[in-house]
């Protein structure tokens, strides 16, 4: 079997899928400056791990256009990597922080009279907890909203807010893989962002509510390698968001769970469908 | 062993080896490093400029 990893730079979680995918069959490294289309390259598989969303999205869609498999496939990273998108699938499944779209300053702006304040708002796109902006006062929302305006990409001009959530100093990441509930973490922060690329710390977190949200939360993509971040609301767990290009280190790191073979697993599964 | 000085912070660090496109930490400022040339050896400091996945 000939398995494609194409990537960006190699993370640990490169070298781990790398060292793992050589025990199932030949491994072909694909990186950015080797990739052009439209090429046929010989694979019974590709695993996507370039960092950028959408080189990731259009690479996706360009081998499987070719007839090679993909994980993530081009249809789940377009559904799992846009906050509406996603919020739009999640929400038919499972609790979601209540959440508002739209596509004005003027709309914008009468979002408080229906999810009051703190909000937070964030971009359709993109991680690691940037861009983020959590807004206590009106005053905040127009110094967001300006700042917005005055960015480039149009896509910051989607206007997409969720209430606050009041967490305690910790949210839960769990990963879910071919539908088999994987590994999950706390990550511990004195921050309102928790991301461990932003110095949260990690901890295993080993509950049964938490197995059964994220299964449900993948249940609603139906496929796939999803990271899951979840909140413990004070009703009970909400799916914050869905990631499906997912670094993993600390959680292997932490739990002991090898997640990099998971997913070249569930790779060689999706080749041989 | 390489020798690798860092571009951000300049301090010197060696490695066993590394591969075009590795992501090393700096042992002395913590940045990350990708290696984007192997002869002659080459760092810069990992692009963040990208819509990234993280953790």
């Amino acid at each position: 079997m000939r398995i494609g990893v194409t990537y960006t730079i190699l993370r640990k979680e490169e070298l781990m899928i790398r060292d793992r995918a050589r025990e199932y069959g030949e491994v072909v490294m694909l990186h950015e400056d080797d990739l052009t289309f439209p090429k046929k390259y010989d694979l019974d598989v590709a695993i996507i791990r370039n960092i950028s969303h959408y080189k990731a999205l259009y690479i996706a869609k360009l081998l499987e256009e070719q007839g090679t498999p993909t994980v993530n496939s081009f249809n789940l990273m377009l559904e799992a990597g846009d906050k509406v998108f996603a919020t739009l699938k999640l929400a038919k499944k499972v609790p979601v922080p209540r959440w508002r779209v739209s596509f004005s300053e003027k709309s914008a702006k009468k979002i408080p009279e229906e999810l009051g304040y703190p909000l937070v708002s964030k971009p359709v796109f993109g991680s690691w907890g940037r861009l983020l902006a959590k807004i206590n006062d009106e005053d905040s929302l127009e110094n967001v909203l300006e700042h917005k305006k005055w960015m480039k990409n149009p896509l910051y001009n989607i206007h997409y807010f969720q209430e606050f959530i009041d967490k305690p100093g910790r949210d839960i990441r769990s990963y879910v893989i071919g539908g088999e509930f994987v590994t999950a973490i706390y990550r511990y922060s004195d921050h309102w962002i928790t991301n461990t690329a932003r110095g949260g710390r990690a901890e295993p977190c080993d509950r049964e509510d938490v197995v059964e949200i994220s299964i449900k939360a993948w249940e609603a993509f139906g496929e796939g390698a999803l990271a899951i971040d979840i909140f413990e609301g004070k009703n009970g767990l909400l799916v914050n968001e869905v990631n499906p290009n997912m670094e993993f280190k600390n959680a292997a790191r932490v739990t002991g769970v090898d997640i990099a073979r998971k997913l070249v697993e569930y790779a060689v599964e999706v080749a041989k469908r | 062993m390489p020798k690798i000085v860092c571009p951000v912070c300049g301090g010197e660090f060696e490695v066993e080896s590394v591969e075009l496109h590795e992501v090393l930490e700096c042992p002395v400022c913590g940045v990350e490093l990708e290696v984007v040339s192997l002869n002659p050896l080459v760092v810069e400091e990992v692009p963040e400029v990208e819509e990234d996945w993280g953790e």
